[in-house]
């Protein structure tokens, strides 16, 4: 009975979790503008009007731009980050660590907040360079956590030995340590990749004129008319992140059965 | 490859007054040591007793921080691992799981820059020697344990190094390998004629392979000799103890001279044996006695130097021997001896009486 229960428990509270999002696709080819049962008919009318929205696209690529800059520097900063935790022992090594893990669980207005008073100080103007640094500021503590576990999922004697055959430090990185970080380095890029494309409150601070996509949909959203445009724009999205995040996934277990550990950071 | 024999008396590696401190701890505590060119030599002790942090040291992973370590005359400090004319089979083996057998072989020769038939040839080769021929292409991943130790060696080997570190090598396998592994690591050696350093706390394995042994306790060398030698003639009673069987038997001292000790104890009475140390020793002291150095005689027409009467008080059955503990009076623990479970000989009942058959040299006096 109680096993019962648990079970009808797990499916209705899956079925809560879930709805929402699933009734996303659904009414982006419903045939009617306003996004509510019942249902009108099928078209694919809002994914064509979608294809035009020129402030859309350039809002996409204005996305793209910012993600792909935060993947590539945050991972990096990850990967050393990463190394340093597992490798070496330094002064204040605990603290250090806490303060750059912080983000993970500090409120992002406050982040955005303090990164508009402290950039406007400095003279800088809003632009998607802006936005890339707060987004790499929140995704770095991301990157490390994923990378920690690589790093420490495999033999320390492993370096030792590229070491006990003759190659120095920097090479016995590159065909040692990278090799066997490599999938857990495809995890992080694709991991802050996704966070920073759906990152709303930091780009809406630091953004200036060029607004990213989450940007974008929330202007749209006052326009009722533009609703299932937004709908069918959130259906991509979500589809393009679960995509994503299957891949980073699937990485971090190739992480894990090369190295032989179960662990799991995220 | 004679490099053993024609030059046994040269130091290959000298150890010279090498302490290690961790904060207030000293994993070494001033150890000096000579091991020749072509040697098997083994660092036996329990674990703590810095043996690995010993062979560490040679291999360049970690520093001195006072004294200097000698690899061929060459002074080695400053020098980093990947500079040293020493390899090193790991414990873990360290076998690099993104490579195949033979590229794991071959990962030390690229700066070699051989050419690629060459390279190949080495690696064949070097995997022969292993028997491991057949196996290049296999992902390190596929490999069984055994299979993986001798990856490790082989890797090591093509680097022909002058000093071949083994920490552990044998303890991740199982009984029945580890034993025919170590004929065949000794084979090897042999036909290598390189100077390996192993690592082990297991005193069958180190006996049974080296040709000399350095025991460690607490970061010191307790006795370094041939296997024999510390065996038969064990310095102090932590190396009695931690190789083989050992009875204690307190005894006081009554006089000491060149070589010999004169004792008294409860249960030899007065005696004199040999101090082939050339210990000093305080007025009390423990001698040590091998359980298969002393005799039960069973039949009563047998006879012995001298004699102790007891009662059987306890046996151990181990198939082609048998450990029986015997009370003696005068004596709180019981005096374990071993016999031979030779044909039709019956195992002894407790509290049957017996007598113990024993003489001077069986005696060893330990500091």
């Amino acid at each position: 009975m109680k096993f019962r229960f648990l079970t009808l428990y797990a499916v209705v509270f899956m079925f809560i979790l879930y709805l929402p999002v699933l009734l996303l696709p659904l009414f982006s080819f419903n045939d009617s503008t306003i996004v509510a049962f019942p249902i009108k008919g099928f078209t694919t009318h809002w994914y064509e009007t979608l294809l035009k929205e020129e402030p859309m696209l350039l809002s996409l690529v204005n996305s793209l731009k910012v993600a792909c800059a935060t993947a590539f520097f945050s991972t990096l900063l990850g990967i050393c980050g990463a190394r340093a935790v597992t490798r070496y022992n330094f002064f204040a090594k605990k603290t250090i660590t806490a303060f750059v893990m912080l983000p993970l669980v500090l409120p992002e207005i406050i982040i955005a907040i303090s990164l508009l008073v402290v950039l406007l100080r400095m003279g800088f103007d809003l632009s998607l360079f802006s936005v890339t640094l707060g987004h790499i500021l929140m995704t770095v503590p991301f990157s490390i956590a994923v990378l920690i576990s690589s790093f420490e999922g495999f033999d320390k004697s492993l370096e030792e030995a590229s070491m006990d055959l003759g190659e120095g430090p920097l090479m016995t990185f590159f065909r040692v340590t990278l090799p066997m970080v490599a999938p857990g380095i495809v995890s992080s890029l694709l991991i802050t990749f996704t966070i920073s494309l759906d990152e709303f409150i930091v780009a809406f601070f630091l953004s200036g004129t060029e607004p990213t996509l989450p940007i974008y949909i929330w202007g749209q959203l006052r326009f009722t008319a533009k609703l299932p445009t937004v709908v069918a724009l959130g259906s991509c999205l979500l589809i393009s992140s679960f995509l994503l995040l299957w891949m980073a996934e699937f990485f971090r277990r190739r992480v894990q059965k090369r190295t032989g550990i179960k662990e799991s950071v995220l | 490859m004679s490099a053993a024999n024609s030059s046994n008396s040269r130091p290959m590696i000298r150890v010279d007054q090498v302490w290690r401190r961790f904060g207030d701890f000293a994993a070494l505590d001033g150890v000096s040591l000579d091991i020749k060119s072509g040697e098997f030599f083994s660092l036996l002790g329990p674990s703590g007793c810095g043996k690995t942090t010993l062979l560490r040291l040679i291999a360049g992973f970690d520093d001195p921080t006072e004294g200097e370590i000698f690899i061929d005359d060459q002074p080695m400090s400053g020098v980093p691992a990947n500079r040293r004319p020493t390899n090193m089979v790991f414990q873990s083996y360290a076998i690099f799981p993104h490579l195949t057998v033979a590229q794991n072989v071959a990962y030390g020769l690229r700066r070699q820059r051989l050419s690629s038939t060459e390279r190949d040839k080495r690696v064949q080769d070097s995997l022969d020697q292993v028997g491991l021929g057949h196996l290049g292409a296999r992902r390190a991943n596929e490999l069984s344990g055994g299979q993986r130790q001798r990856v490790a060696l082989a890797r090591a080997l093509i680097m022909r190094p002058k000093v071949l570190l083994l920490d552990e090598p044998l303890s991740a396998l199982d009984k029945k390998l580890r034993e025919h592994m170590q004929v065949e690591l000794r084979q090897l050696q042999r036909q290598v004629g390189i100077t390996f350093i192993l690592v082990t706390h297991d005193q069958e394995e180190a006996v049974t392979m080296s040709d000399r042994i350095a025991v460690m306790f607490g970061g010191k060398i307790a006795q370094c000799d041939t296997p024999e030698q510390i065996y038969q003639h064990p310095k102090t009673r932590n190396v009695a103890d931690f190789i083989g069987g050992m009875n204690f038997i307190e005894a006081n001292l009554l006089d000491q001279t060149n070589g010999h000790v004169t004792i008294d104890s409860s249960i030899f009475g007065k005696v004199q044996i040999n101090n082939p140390h050339g210990v000093t020793f305080g007025s009390s002291f423990s001698v040590g006695v091998r359980p298969e150095r002393i005799t039960l005689m069973i039949d009563s027409n047998q006879e012995a130097e001298r004699v102790i009467e007891g009662r059987i008080a306890g046996a151990s059955y181990y198939g082609d021997m048998t450990y029986y503990s015997v009370a003696v009076p005068g004596q709180d623990e019981p005096i374990t001896v071993s016999m031979r479970n030779t044909v039709g000989r019956r195992i002894l009942a407790e509290n049957e009486p017996v007598r113990i058959g024993w003489g001077p040299e069986s005696l060893v006096p330990l500091a």
